[in-house]
């Protein structure tokens, strides 16, 4: 049954993926998928990018374990806030600049090859490190429930992520999110709830009497304060600056859809997660002694919900994995292409080849991912621990400095994501190899990126901005995506009917999700808070 | 009586919505709503400029 899902499911996607490739016709389309991704797609992109297998396998795990609320209250509070901060500031400033991927705005503002080369060799790693270790732990999990070996689970994963990026690029992507988008909320909507209701809230408070301390921020483990500060903090730091949430904005239409995007898909990230969350809690009740707690939820899937719904719990599963994973490596291969090849390369593509260098660089990637994966080399777990976070380290202060401050130049954005990243490797293994102890409510995140920002402004009062760099900050700051976007409108025949109706329609989104996040989350807390 | 820590969760779980919310209706009056007045004065103008001078040459 597991594996005839499986199959069903991977080949609904690709051929999904394979159509939408039909409409891609030229480099705009390969990459910002001609800028004309409607509220729909830039919502279904974000939201399914957003949801990786971590919460549905990792964090649903340790939430059964430990109580819902340890990571949920503030950790993920921090998520939410780090994917409004990437949209709405960061995503909306730079898709005003008309960068196309994030290492643009590098090259634009700074104009220096020292510069972007060490923001491309982050992003790489970055992102291949962080997509390929999520790939590995859930291909893992996934081949145990469906007895499919693992590197034929990988290897066929790999041709699947070939469909949507090498063919479709970001318009294969953001399609295809946007379906699987559907199947993730299947999971908060109907599975979740069910798991919930045959656990029984009252049931579900009651946990607290044999788990001690379950319905607390510190959990059964009895984690102090400080720790969940800490976490909040970091997951901030974590998401503001992550290419696969920021890159989101790219495609989209206008700033109409940017904002409406940011309500709709920020209220979605804690609605798929809390309530996945909530229902591992549940599983505590209706399961209690799971022992591999990652696979809480599918154990969840399997045994305590429909046949139907079990298989689309597993689809959702599926399209955690695949929508995060083709969003990193679809990145990673525009990086190559595009920002490395084309750019400090300095080579003058055509059209048709651009897009076909584009294309291979897809399937450079694809081939890299499948063999690390496949051979699981030391090295990738080594990686993985800082790839995730080096954003956070590595760019957010250079980013934030070169989107505001007026003194910012090349040397400072060097020595910043150079000292950000160095500090964040070496005080975390001096941290994991008990040289040193930090104080339970800082991480080493948080120490390398002061040492980061530190680093940044030292340089910065120490030397000048050049000419370039002088000119593009005054640019930038005449820019706006609202500027772009009402001229748009007052180009068009009847544009101000059309940009009034936006403008309407925006303003009822925005308040209309407050009272439906208010009706929910109001429910919630009424059931379990009392 | 209400548990804090579960208060704390649906509690930040709504503040990500309405901060949103507040954000995005920032932006639309902020930028947005003194451009689509004077877009309007405009229209309004140009309504009342051929009409002026349709009365001057009758």
């Amino acid at each position: 049954m597991t594996t005839t899902i499986f199959f069903v499911v991977l080949i609904f996607y690709v051929v999904a993926g394979g159509l939408v490739a039909r409409l891609v016709k030229n480099k705009s389309d390969f990459y910002v998928m001609g800028e004309k991704g409607s509220t729909l797609l830039i919502v279904g992109t974000l939201g399914a990018t957003y949801l990786s297998a971590v919460t549905l396998l990792g964090i649903a795990g340790q939430s059964y374990a430990e109580g819902p609320l340890v990571i949920a209250a503030l950790g993920s509070f921090g998520a939410w806030i780090g994917t409004l901060i990437a949209v709405v500031y960061i995503g909306r400033k730079m898709k005003a600049l008309g960068c196309t991927t994030m290492p643009d705005f590098f090259e634009m503002r700074f104009k220096n090859k020292k510069v972007s080369i060490i923001a491309l060799v982050i992003m790489i790693v970055g992102l291949l490190g962080y997509g390929v270790i999520q790939l590995i732990g859930a291909g893992l999990v996934l081949s145990q429930v469906t007895g499919i070996s693992f590197p034929l689970m990988i290897v066929l994963f790999t041709l699947a992520l070939l469909v949507f990026c090498a063919l479709g690029g970001m318009y294969g992507v953001v399609v295809t999110d946007t379906i699987m988008l559907f199947t993730m909320l299947a999971i908060s909507c109907l599975i979740a709830p069910l798991l919930i209701g045959q656990a029984g809230f009252d049931n579900m408070k009651a946990l607290s009497e044999t788990i001690p301390f379950y319905w607390t921020i510190g959990g059964a483990e009895q984690r102090p304060l400080g720790w969940s500060i800490s976490q909040f903090l970091v997951w901030i730091l974590f998401f503001s600056c992550t290419p696969a949430l920021v890159s989101r904005v790219f495609p989209a239409k206008n700033d109409f859809v940017i904002l409406k995007a940011a309500v709709i898909g920020v209220f979605l990230a804690p609605f798929m997660q809390v309530i996945v969350f909530l229902a591992a809690g549940g599983m505590q009740v209706i399961q209690p002694g799971i022992e591999t707690t990652d696979n809480v939820m599918i154990i969840g899937f399997m045994n305590h919900v429909p046949e139907a719904l079990g298989g689309l719990g597993l689809a959702g599963l599926m399209a955690s994995i695949m929508s995060t994973a083709s969003t990193l490596f679809v990145l990673t291969g525009f990086a190559l292409a595009r920002d490395l090849y084309e750019h400090l390369f300095d080579k003058k593509l055509s059209e048709k080849r651009s897009l076909r260098v584009g294309r291979y660089a897809q399937v450079l990637v694809a081939v890299v991912v499948c063999v690390i994966a496949i051979m699981q080399p030391a090295a990738i777990y080594w990686i993985s621990i800082y790839a995730g976070a080096i954003f956070g380290v590595g760019w957010l202060p250079t980013v934030v400095g070169g989107l505001e401050w007026k003194r910012m130049n090349s040397q400072a954005a060097i020595g910043s994501m150079l000292a950000g990243t160095t500090a964040f490797i070496v005080v975390d293994e001096l941290v994991r190899r008990a040289v040193i102890t930090l104080p339970i409510h800082i991480d080493s995140l948080m120490v390398a990126f002061a040492v980061g920002v530190l680093t940044l402004f030292i340089i910065g009062f120490s030397t000048r901005p050049s000419a370039h760099e002088q000119a593009f900050y005054k640019k930038m700051k005449q820019t706006s995506m609202s500027a772009i976007t009402i001229k748009d409108f007052a180009s068009r025949p009847n544009g101000l009917a059309q940009l009034k109706k936006e403008y309407k329609q925006t303003m009822i989104i925005s308040i209309s999700f407050v009272f439906i996040a208010a009706l929910i989350w109001g429910y919630f807390l009424m059931m379990l808070g009392f | 009586m209400v548990n804090i820590d579960v208060f704390i969760l649906f509690l930040n779980a709504f503040l990500t919505t309405l901060i949103s919310s507040i954000i995005v209706v920032i932006i639309l009056r902020r930028k947005y709503l003194p451009a689509i007045r004077k877009m309007e004065q405009e229209q309004e103008k140009s309504r009342q400029q051929p009409e002026s001078e349709r009365s001057g040459t009758q």
